[in-house]
């Protein structure tokens, strides 16, 4: 340590000049520039390092999904014209899948538009549970079961900010309860209304087209035990498959498909007020 | 601070290079940032991540391996209740699945005497289908008003559930 002391003569600018010169600042500056840039640098190879070995690592442990989904995209039709709004779907959906028996959420629900003089009334009293028969009117009343599309354009994904939701091999969107943290981003992105956040796990939840109920050979919950044959569900890789057959014979839309959200539920009978 | 002329003023210098001391300083920092980075990054990811694209592999096994409560169909119910089964499938309920009516019904397959599946034999169960409502023309499915046509009560006093038709037989049977 060796001390330095001087006499301040005319100003305070003595000194800060002579502070410039203890602490070189070009040396510093460019020498920090340096450290940045390598700080910065540094981390990032190792990140692509590490990337590419967690990604090549993994795969053989688990079952082998990409064999799985060889040949199979999934896709659902909901005849509205059939549909007698019973809403067996919406009690077997929530019995299939431990949904809470509250009134706010559904994997599925059913709408009710009944078209009057004064406009378009759309009702779904406890998901299509409690009807009440309304007045007789001689205008157009219809049912519209309602579910998760399964978007081949999914905006639930993209939002999702921690890559607690994605899209199988097979067409079907999960949630990764696991992953989930709750913020809901996912529920406010889906167009169709149909995440909700689960009053028990409190993660996001929705309709996954009873994904345990299909990997085991069998049809959805909804779809087992509609009375009408109102819900379809089939390949559409399959061209023989009767659902692929309607799609490809059949005047069929999809909902808000000008969103360029590619929804994968056909519905058949859709009146142009159905939203 | 305000420095007056004729003030005297103490400037402290450290021994050494003092540019060299700093730029090491921030390169241990930096060193030791990276390792932390790159050890929490491998704990926060999940082994599986990234397997099958940009998401946990693990969970799409976690999400397929639920058990499911509703057998695949009336198919698995038709080998231990063939009197049910025959009768339904000639009737107008022949497209309804068993379980549209009895619930759930896997763990019932699997093992009948543990648990069984639910009988509903109120007018609620019908109603569900046949009661006239706003939306449910005549042209879809046949309708009733409940009041009307049974004064309310239970329908399977005259309609056998798994062979509705009454005139078919002339009586429940
Ligand atoms: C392995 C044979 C078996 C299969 C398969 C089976 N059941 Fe049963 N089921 C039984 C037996 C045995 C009983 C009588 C149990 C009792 O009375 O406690 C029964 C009783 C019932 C009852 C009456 C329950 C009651 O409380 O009276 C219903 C309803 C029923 N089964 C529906 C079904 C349905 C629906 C399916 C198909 C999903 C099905 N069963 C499949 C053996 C079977
Ligand atoms: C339309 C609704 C409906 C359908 C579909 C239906 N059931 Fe039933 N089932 C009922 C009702 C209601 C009862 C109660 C009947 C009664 O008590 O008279 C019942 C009773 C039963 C019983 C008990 C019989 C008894 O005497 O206790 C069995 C077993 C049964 N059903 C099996 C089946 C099977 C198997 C199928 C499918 C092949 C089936 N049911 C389809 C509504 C239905
Ligand atoms: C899950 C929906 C559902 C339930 C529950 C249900 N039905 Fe039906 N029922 C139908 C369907 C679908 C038809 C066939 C209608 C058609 O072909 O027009 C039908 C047909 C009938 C018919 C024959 C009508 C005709 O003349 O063609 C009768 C009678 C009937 N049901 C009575 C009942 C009774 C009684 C119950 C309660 C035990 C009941 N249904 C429960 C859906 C249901
Ligand atoms: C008092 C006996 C009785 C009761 C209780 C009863 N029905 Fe009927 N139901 C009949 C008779 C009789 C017919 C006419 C016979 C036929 O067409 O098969 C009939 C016919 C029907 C039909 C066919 C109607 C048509 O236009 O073809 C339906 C659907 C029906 N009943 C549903 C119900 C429902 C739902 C309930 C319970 C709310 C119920 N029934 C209770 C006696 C009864």
């Amino acid at each position: 340590m060796k001390e330095e002391t001087l006499k301040v003569k005319t100003s305070n600018k003595a000194v800060e000049e002579h502070m410039k010169k203890v602490v070189p600042r070009r040396v510093f500056l460019t020498t920090a520039c340096k450290m940045l840039a390598a700080g910065i640098l540094a981390p990032m190879g190792s990140l692509a390092a590490i990337l590419n070995s967690s990604f090549a690592g993994e795969s053989g442990e688990t079952s082998d999904w990409t064999r799985v989904w060889a040949g199979k995209e999934w896709g659902f039709i909901v005849d509205t014209e059939k549909c007698i709004g019973c809403a067996r779907c919406v009690d077997a959906c929530k019995q299939e899948n431990q949904v809470p028996p509250d009134k706010e959420v559904f994997r599925t629900w059913v709408e009710r538009y009944v078209e009057t003089t004064q406009g378009v009334s759309i009702d779904s009293p406890n998901g299509g549970l409690d009807f009440e028969p309304l007045a007789e009117t001689e205008e157009k009343q219809f049912f519209v079961p309602k579910l998760c599309n399964q978007c081949e354009n999914p905006p639930c994904v993209q939002v999702c900010p921690v890559s607690a939701t994605y899209r199988t091999g097979d067409g079907v969107i999960l949630v990764d309860g696991k992953r989930c943290v709750g913020c809901r981003y996912c529920i406010q992105a889906c167009p169709y209304g149909a995440r909700f956040m689960h009053p028990k796990t409190h993660v996001a939840d929705k309709c996954t087209w009873c994904y345990h109920r299909i990997a085991k050979g069998m049809r959805p919950a909804c779809v087992t035990v509609c009375p009408v044959g109102a819900r379809k569900f089939g390949n559409l890789r399959d061209l023989k498959d009767p659902v692929t057959q309607i799609i490809r014979k059949e005047r069929v839309r999809g909902l808000k498909t000008d969103m360029g959200t590619k929804p994968q539920v056909f519905y058949l009978g859709l009146d142009e007020v159905v939203v | 601070m305000i420095f007056d002329r004729g003030d005297k003023v103490t400037i402290r210098q450290e021994d050494g290079n003092p540019s060299a001391q700093a730029v090491f300083r921030i390169g241990v920092i930096l060193v030791l940032a990276v390792v932390i980075f790159v050890i929490v990054r491998q704990m926060m990811i999940p082994a599986s991540f990234g397997q099958y694209g940009r998401y946990r592999g693990n969970s799409i096994s976690e999400n397929a391996s639920l058990n499911a409560a509703y057998a695949g169909s009336s198919n698995d119910c038709g080998e231990c209740h063939q009197q049910e089964f025959m009768a339904l499938a000639q009737a107008q309920h022949r497209e309804i699945d068993c379980q549209s009516c009895h619930g759930p019904a896997a763990k019932h397959v699997s093992k009948p005497a543990v648990t069984s599946p639910i009988v509903q034999e109120t007018a609620e169960l019908c109603n569900s289908c046949h009661r006239q409502i706003a939306g449910r023309q005549d042209g879809k499915i046949v309708t009733v008003r409940p009041l009307l046509h049974s004064g309310g009560v239970n329908c399977t006093r005259c309609h056998n559930p798994h062979r509705p038709q009454l005139s078919f037989e002339g009586d429940k049977s």
